[in-house]
């Protein structure tokens, strides 16, 4: 039986809480977590174990590194990597006295919320705003000049990033939403 | 730094956690060291999480209420400053106040 697996998944920025639900199934199915880049995950054999996994995005715990993986330690939370920005962290259910979570209250959890709005939503906009609207309008001023047709080569790459766009901020207002409701 | 309108908006009412956070660190302490003195406080009732702990310790740290005082063994010590006492004796009259209506409540 193969001992090893690498299963490709893609989740957005806002989407940390499906990506915690989606290790714990694996784990949860004998897979642990070892190795995680942007949307390749790689996985390990083990015994099927309820573990909670848990994505910390902190910039601060990031430059501090020490420090921030220290206390996590002593609180039984075993931090398993880094990846675009999040820590992920795990702690088996055996281990805890009722539910756990890396979080304990309404704040700190809109805290991360708003970390994550500052450290990638706001230079995903401008991004946004400096590069791919200014190509939009142009592609559009240009077939408006009479170019032969619209240029499609061109427009379906921006239309997807559109839409993605689309997604992560319907996202974003529903995790807020959800968020406050937890309050 | 000073009571500002941004301490006031960010502190005053204040979480538990940060109410606890700013009672211990009257003596120096590192984050783990709270998390289990909250839990004797509360009997086991209050387990802050390394995730909350942590973003209020540097939250708290970057406002200016709370200091960084030295390392052991990787566990940084922080104690409240001055601006620190300030913000925690006015939730203090606060909560006494909140407190002294209850009991009039009740009876």
């Amino acid at each position: 039986m193969k001992d090893q697996k690498t299963a490709f998944r893609y989740f957005t920025i806002m989407e940390y809480e499906k990506e915690q639900k989606w290790l714990e199934q694996q784990h949860r199915e004998g897979w642990r977590l070892t190795d995680a880049k942007v949307c390749v995950y790689r996985f390990e054999r083990c015994k099927p174990e309820e573990v909670v996994y848990q994505l910390d995005y902190s910039e601060d715990g990031r430059a501090r590194r020490e420090e921030y993986l220290q206390l996590f330690r002593d609180c039984g939370w075993e931090h398993v990597l880094d990846n675009v920005g999040y820590s992920y962290f795990r702690k088996p259910k055996s281990q805890m006295q009722g539910d756990e979570e890396i979080f304990c209250d309404m704040e700190s959890r809109m805290d991360m919320f708003r970390r994550i709005l500052r450290g990638r939503m706001i230079p995903l906009l401008v991004l946004f705003f400096c590069i791919f609207l200014p190509a939009i309008a142009m592609e559009i001023l240009a077939t408006a000049e009479g170019s032969p047709a619209l240029n499609l080569t061109w427009l379906i790459p921006l239309g997807v990033v559109l839409a993605l766009y689309g997604l992560v901020f319907a996202q974003l207002v529903v995790q807020y939403q959800n968020l406050k409701k937890k309050r | 730094m000073v009571l500002d309108a941004h301490i006031r908006k960010v502190y005053i009412p204040m979480t538990e956690t940060g109410f606890y956070i700013l009672l211990c660190l009257r003596t120096e302490m590192h984050g783990y060291s709270i998390v289990r003195r909250v839990e004797e406080l509360t009997d086991g009732e209050i387990r802050l999480s390394p995730g909350t702990m942590y973003g209020s310790l540097s939250k708290m740290e970057k406002d200016g209420l709370i200091r960084f005082v030295r390392e052991e063994e990787k566990r940084k010590l922080y104690v409240i400053t001055p601006l620190g006492e300030e913000v925690l004796s006015l939730e203090m009259r606060r909560i006494e106040r909140l407190y002294r209506n209850m009991m009039e409540a009740r009876t």
